[in-house]
C-alpha cells in the first residue's frame, strides 16, 4: 500500500521548513574567543564581587588529615558568605566507618561538632584552617587565580545546566595551601576550571595531585560552586 | 519451554538484586559518603527494593492479565534496567534509594508475570515443573546474590559495574524475548478485574509502616547523633506514619472482605495453618535479613577496606548456601518426620545460631564465623520449605496461585519491616551509647593533632566496640524472632476441619 501524499511528501517539507527558518536568521557574526587570560582575569574581578555561595567538595583518593594516616577527608559541603563566614560539613572516613564533622566560622570565632558525640564545641584554637579563607583577596580563590600559569581555553561546556568556558593550567602549590591546607604533594598543581560563560562566576574548579605519601593514591578534588549570592544564614550553634 | 529462558535469565537477575546489595554495602556508603550512624537511612538501600518487589507480586499477575503478558514482561523489563542504570550512576544516598526502588518494582512485577507466562505458554501437565523451575531460578538468584556482588565488585575495582552489566543482559533477553513472543500463544490484552483500592491501600499501608518502623527517636532541638550522624528529617512523622500505616491495614481488611475480586483473599487466613504458616514465614523473613544486611557491616569494622566486600561473600555465600541446602532437606524431611517437627528443629538451630553470633568478639574470627552462619542458614532453611508447604496445602485448589504469592510476599515482608525496626532499635542503641561517652575536650596547651589522636583513642576504644555490639545484640534479637516464631509455628499442627477444600 502506497503510503498517503503528506507521508511521501514529508521529507521535502522539513527540509522546506528547515530552509526558511535558515533564511529568516542572519548569519551569525563569528565573536573572536576570548584569551584564557582575559577569562581568569574576569573570573577574578567577579569572585571579588561574589558575596555568598554554597559549595560542594568531593574528593578521589587519599587526603589524610592526621600523621597516623587514620583519619581521611571524603569531601565537604556548605556555605560561604563574605568577608568571613562559613558553614561547613565535612566527612571523614575512619576505621571502615564514615563520620561528619561541622564546622561554622563566624570572623575569629570557629566551633565544631566533637566527631565521637556529634556535640558543639569551641573548635580548637590552634585550628588552622577556616573556609572563609577563600575571600581572602590575598590568601583565597583570587590569588590562586592571580598565581595561574600557563593556562589554555579548552572549550565550550555545559557545568549543571549552565553555559561555561572551560580552561585548564598550572597554579603554583604554595598559592594553593591556604586554601586546601597542606594537603597537595605536587608543584606546580594541575587543575581544570570552569566559569559561567555569561556571567564569569566560577562553577567549578578540579585540582590534580600527582604525587601522594607512600602507599596512597594521589588525591583529585573537585569543588563546585553554585546559588551565587542567594541569601544563606550562618548562625552561631549552641554550645 | 525454549520461549521462557530468556525469561528465566532475568528472573534470575532481578533475583540477584535482592541480595547483591549486602556485600557491597560497605564500598556503596563510603562511596556516597553516607555516614556510619545514619543506618535508619541507608538501609532503605536494601529495603527500598525489597517493599517494591514485594508490593509489585500481588499486583501484577493481575495487570499483566489486563494489559497482556508480553507488554507487561517487556514493560516491566524496562523499569528494571532503567532502574539499573540509575544505581549505576547515582551519586547521593536519595538517588540510589529511588534507584533501587525503580529497580525493585520492575524486579518484582517480572516474577508473577513469568508465572503467568508459564501458564499460557505450557500445558497443563508441565506447568507444575516449569513453575517449580521459575521458582527454583529466583531462589538460586536469592542464593547467589552475594557472590556475584562480590565478585563483580573485586573483578572491576567498583560496585556500579554490578548494576551498569544489567542493561546488556536485559536488553539481549529484550530483544530476545520480543522476537521469540512475537506470535506466541500468550494471553493479551482482555478486560479483567482489578482490584485498584486494595493495591492503593497495601501500598500505602506497607509504605508508611516501613517508613515508620525504621525512624528513631532524635535529640531535642534537632541536634546532631553521635559520629555526626544528621537527625532524620522523619522522626517528627513517626508516630502519624505508624497510624496512617495501621489505618491503611484496617482499610485494606475492610475493602478486601467486600470485594468481589480481592488482590488478596482474605477468606485464606481463616484457615488457620495458613495464617500460622504465613506468620512464621514473616518471621523467619525478619530474622534472615539481619543476617544479610549487618554480617557485612561488621565485617567492614573488623578487616582491611578492600577485603569487605570478598570476606562477606564468603559469609553470606556460606549463609546463603547452606540455606537453600537447609530447603533442600527439609523440605525431604518434613515428608518423612512431618512438617511441624522439621518446622520447630529449624527455628531451634536458627535461634541457637543467631545466638551463637551474638557472641562474636570485635576481631574477625573467620572459622566461628564461617561455621555459625552455615548452623543459622540451615536452620532458616529447614524452616523455609515446611512452612510453605503447608500454607499452600492449606489454601483450596482454586487459591494455590495466589496462596504461593502470598507465602512469598510474607517473607518479603518480614525482611523489609524486620530489618527497618531492628535498624532503627539499633540505631537508637548506638546513638545513646556515644552520646554518654565521657566529654572529650582540648585540654589546655593541647595540639590539635594531639586532641585529634586523642579522640581517635576514644573511637578506636569505645565508638567501634560500641558499633559492633549494637550489630551483635541485633542477632541476638534475630534469636528471640526465631523463638517468638515456635509459637505460630506450633499452630501449624492443629488441623481446622476447613482445610482443603
Amino acid at each position: 500500500m502506497r503510503p498517503p501524499p503528506f507521508v511521501r511528501l514529508s521529507p521535502v517539507i522539513l527540509v522546506l521548513i528547515l530552509g526558511l527558518l535558515a533564511c529568516g536568521r542572519s548569519a551569525p557574526t563569528p565573536t573572536p574567543a576570548p584569551s584564557p587570560q582575559a577569562l581568569i582575569e574576569a573570573a577574578t574581578a567577579r569572585f571579588a564581587e561574589l558575596q555568598t555561595a554554597h559549595f560542594v567538595l568531593t574528593i578521589e583518593g587519599d587526603v589524610f588529615l592526621d600523621p597516623q594516616q587514620s583519619l581521611t577527608l571524603r569531601g565537604a559541603e556548605g556555605n560561604i558568605q563574605r568577608p568571613d563566614r562559613a558553614a561547613t560539613k565535612a566527612d571523614l572516613g575512619f576505621a571502615g566507618a564514615t563520620i561528619s564533622v561541622e564546622l561554622v566560622s563566624l570572623g575569629p570565632d570557629q566551633y565544631m561538632t566533637n566527631f565521637l558525640t556529634g556535640r558543639w564545641e569551641q573548635a580548637p584554637a590552634d585550628l588552622a584552617y577556616n573556609p572563609a579563607v577563600l575571600f581572602d583577596p590575598e590568601r583565597g580563590i583570587q590569588a590562586v587565580l592571580r598565581a595561574t600559569r600557563d593556562v589554555t581555553l579548552v572549550g565550550n561546556e555545559t557545568v549543571a545546566g549552565v553555559a561555561a568556558r572551560h580552561l585548564r593550567g598550572v597554579a603554583p602549590r604554595a598559592a594553593v595551601t591556604p586554601v586546601t591546607g597542606a594537603a597537595f604533594h605536587a608543584d606546580p598543581i594541575d587543575f581544570d576550571l570552569w566559569i559561567d560563560a555569561e556571567t564569569s562566576d566560577i562553577l567549578k574548579v578540579v585540582l590534580h595531585d600527582t604525587a601522594a605519601a607512600q602507599g596512597a593514591i594521589p588525591a583529585t578534588w573537585t569543588l563546585e560552586l553554585s546559588r551565587h549570592n542567594e541569601p544563606v544564614h550562618i548562625e552561631r550553634p549552641a554550645t | 519451554m525454549r520461549q521462557l529462558v530468556p525469561v528465566l535469565l532475568v528472573v534470575l537477575v532481578a533475583a540477584l538484586d535482592v541480595t547483591v546489595i549486602a556485600p557491597i554495602l560497605p564500598a556503596v556508603l563510603v562511596d556516597l559518603r553516607v555516614n556510619s550512624a545514619e543506618a535508619d537511612r541507608y538501609v532503605w538501600i536494601v529495603s527500598g527494593y525489597l517493599l517494591a518487589y514485594t508490593l509489585t507480586i500481588p499486583v501484577m499477575g493481575r495487570v499483566s492479565d489486563i494489559f497482556g503478558r508480553r507488554a507487561t514482561f517487556l514493560v516491566a523489563l524496562g523499569v528494571f534496567l532503567a532502574g539499573s542504570a540509575a544505581c549505576a550512576v547515582a551519586g547521593s544516598l536519595p538517588a540510589i534509594i529511588a534507584a533501587r526502588v525503580l529497580q525493585g518494582l520492575g524486579g518484582g512485577a517480572m516474577v508473577p508475570v513469568a508465572m503467568a507466562a508459564v501458564g499460557d505458554l505450557l500445558p497443563p501437565a508441565r506447568r507444575a515443573g516449569a513453575l517449580g523451575v521459575v521458582a527454583a531460578v529466583d531462589t538460586l538468584g536469592w542464593v547467589l546474590g552475594p557472590l556475584w556482588g562480590a565478585a563483580i565488585e573485586q573483578l572491576t575495582g567498583d560496585w556500579r559495574w554490578i548494576f551498569a552489566l544489567n542493561l546488556p543482559i536485559g536488553a539481549a533477553a529484550a530483544l530476545v524475548l520480543a522476537r521469540l513472543w512475537r506470535g506466541a500463544p500468550l494471553a493479551g490484552p482482555r478486560r479483567a478485574p482489578f482490584d485498584l483500592p486494595g493495591a492503593l491501600l497495601l501500598t500505602a499501608a506497607l509504605l508508611c509502616l516501613s517508613l515508620g518502623l525504621s525512624v528513631t527517636a532524635e535529640l531535642p532541638g534537632g541536634a546532631n547523633r553521635a559520629l555526626g550522624a544528621a537527625p532524620n528529617p522523619l522522626s517528627a512523622y513517626r508516630l502519624p506514619l505508624v497510624t496512617a500505616g495501621i489505618v491503611a491495614f484496617a482499610g485494606l481488611v475492610a475493602v478486601e472482605w467486600r470485594a468481589a475480586h480481592p488482590l488478596i483473599p482474605l477468606g485464606l487466613f481463616g484457615q488457620r495453618r495458613f495464617a500460622a504458616g504465613n506468620v512464621t514465614n514473616f518471621l523467619i523473613g525478619a530474622a534472615l535479613m539481619v543476617a544479610m544486611v549487618n554480617v557485612p557491616l561488621l565485617t567492614a569494622l573488623q578487616v582491611d577496606a578492600a577485603q569487605v566486600s570478598r570476606v562477606s561473600a564468603e559469609l553470606l555465600g556460606t549463609f546463603s548456601l547452606a540455606m537453600g541446602l537447609g530447603a533442600l532437606a527439609g523440605g525431604r524431611a518434613a515428608e518423612r518426620l512431618g512438617d511441624v517437627g522439621v518446622t520447630l528443629a529449624g527455628l531451634l538451630v536458627a535461634a541457637g545460631g543467631f545466638w551463637h553470633m551474638s557472641g562474636w568478639g570485635d576481631a574477625f574470627a573467620r572459622p566461628r564465623m564461617v561455621l555459625d552462619l552455615a548452623v543459622t542458614g540451615a536452620g532458616v532453611g529447614l524452616v523455609i520449605a515446611p512452612i510453605a508447604a503447608v500454607a499452600i496445602n492449606a489454601a483450596r485448589r482454586g487459591d494455590l496461585g495466589i496462596a504461593s504469592g502470598i507465602v512469598l510476599a510474607m517473607r518479603l515482608l518480614g525482611m523489609t519491616l524486620g530489618i527497618s525496626a531492628l535498624t532503627a532499635w539499633g540505631v537508637d542503641r548506638l546513638n545513646h551509647a556515644l552520646r554518654s561517652l565521657p566529654p572529650v575536650t582540648q585540654q589546655p596547651g593541647e595540639s590539635l593533632t594531639a586532641y585529634l589522636a586523642r579522640q581517635q583513642e576514644l573511637a578506636v576504644q569505645y565508638a567501634i566496640p560500641a558499633t559492633m555490639a549494637v550489630i551483635r545484640d541485633t542477632f541476638a534479637a534475630a534469636a528471640l524472632i526465631c523463638l517468638v516464631a515456635i509459637i505460630p509455628a506450633l499452630l501449624l499442627a492443629r488441623r481446622s476441619g476447613r482445610a482443603r477444600g
